[in-house]
């Protein structure tokens, strides 16, 4: 028979000492392991939220005395003027998607990054690269393509390569006119 | 074994360690949770943004200067000058003034290197607000004069 006053197990010091350590190896765990975790998920679902709105179509543009009328279609060319918005930060904005659709809907989307090599979207000033506006400036573009086009939308691509969703501004083309210079159609 | 004779924390001491130890973490989420949020630039104790209708300056370029006269209220600090054409519309940065320009004074800047007379440009009025203990600038973009650079 077990003598109750002779049973022996862990003291009081022991085991509070042992509870400690448990807890702070737990809490090691969880900052090292769930809070990098937590944070990285929420920086990916809130890093678009900044930059929703940063490209917009330039509907028309004075220069000098002229007004032009831009985001316009001539042939198979078919330009717009995209700006930044102003007071952000442009490093944290590797490019932007244009997706193109027709009255029945049938889109086709053109991906474009800084340093991009001109292809079938062009700049207006003939550049051999592709450039991004920096916050507060405007570039005007060229897509050509060889199929009708009547509406685009612009997303912003995050610097981690992601494709913000919500696009910010929605265009329809218009007939160029004839002062417009459209340069040659590669 | 008698039951009088357990001890333990006192209630008191187990009240306070609890209290403390959720104002430990309160900080931490705190401090961990304020990175997500930015903090906004602020003047006269409101957004920056809303100081902006307020500007009304006139603006005239000649002479390799933008020269400015403040008629409103909002202190200007300094300029964004963007030269306007077809094919792009870059800006200078901000260009700030030797000292800011108040209500009523006037002030010049030269142009950037790229500006030539003729060109088409946008001036943009750029003040100045507060971010935490920081000065930060902020460029009007809604407040931009367009004119034509003379001689």
């Amino acid at each position: 028979m077990i003598d109750e006053k002779n049973k022996k197990g862990m003291s009081e010091i022991i085991s509070t000492v042992l509870i400690i350590l448990m807890t702070l190896a737990a809490a090691v765990l969880i900052y090292s392991f769930v809070v990098p975790l937590v944070r990285d998920n929420l920086q990916r679902g809130s890093e678009c939220l900044d930059y929703q709105d940063y490209f917009s179509f330039v509907q028309d543009q004075n220069i000098g005395s002229k007004n032009y009328a831009l985001n316009c279609q001539s042939g198979n060319s078919y330009v717009f003027v995209v700006k930044a918005k102003g007071n952000m930060n442009s490093e944290k904005i590797s490019g932007f998607l244009v997706s193109f659709s027709d009255k029945n809907g049938l889109t086709k989307t053109v991906q474009v990054k800084n340093g991009d090599k001109i292809g079938k979207l062009r700049m207006l000033d003939n550049a051999q690269e592709i450039s991004i506006p920096k916050s507060g400036d405007s570039y005007t573009y060229v897509y050509d393509y060889n199929s009708s086009l009547d509406y685009a939308e612009i997303y912003p691509i995050i610097s981690s390569g992601r494709v913000c969703e919500t696009a910010n501004d929605k265009i329809e083309f218009i007939e160029c006119s004839a002062d417009i210079n459209l340069g040659e159609i590669k | 074994m008698r039951l009088n004779d357990k001890r333990g924390l006192s209630p008191i001491i187990a009240s306070v360690l609890l209290i403390l130890i959720v104002m430990v973490l309160a900080a931490l989420i705190f401090i961990w949770a304020k990175g997500f949020v930015n903090e906004k630039v602020m003047k006269n104790k409101e957004v920056i943004e809303n100081s902006c209708p307020q500007i009304n300056i006139k603006v005239e370029a000649y002479a390799g200067e933008v020269h400015i006269s403040n008629n409103g209220a909002i202190p200007i600090y300094g300029l964004e000058i963007m030269k306007k054409s077809l094919g792009s519309s870059s800006g200078s940065g901000v260009l700030p003034f030797d000292s800011t320009v108040v209500s009523g004074e006037t002030g010049n800047i030269e142009f950037p290197s790229n500006i030539i007379e003729g060109d088409s440009i946008t001036v943009l009025p750029v003040i100045l607000g507060e971010s935490g203990t920081n000065k930060k600038s902020y460029t009007c973009s809604d407040k931009g004069i367009d004119l034509v650079v003379g001689a």
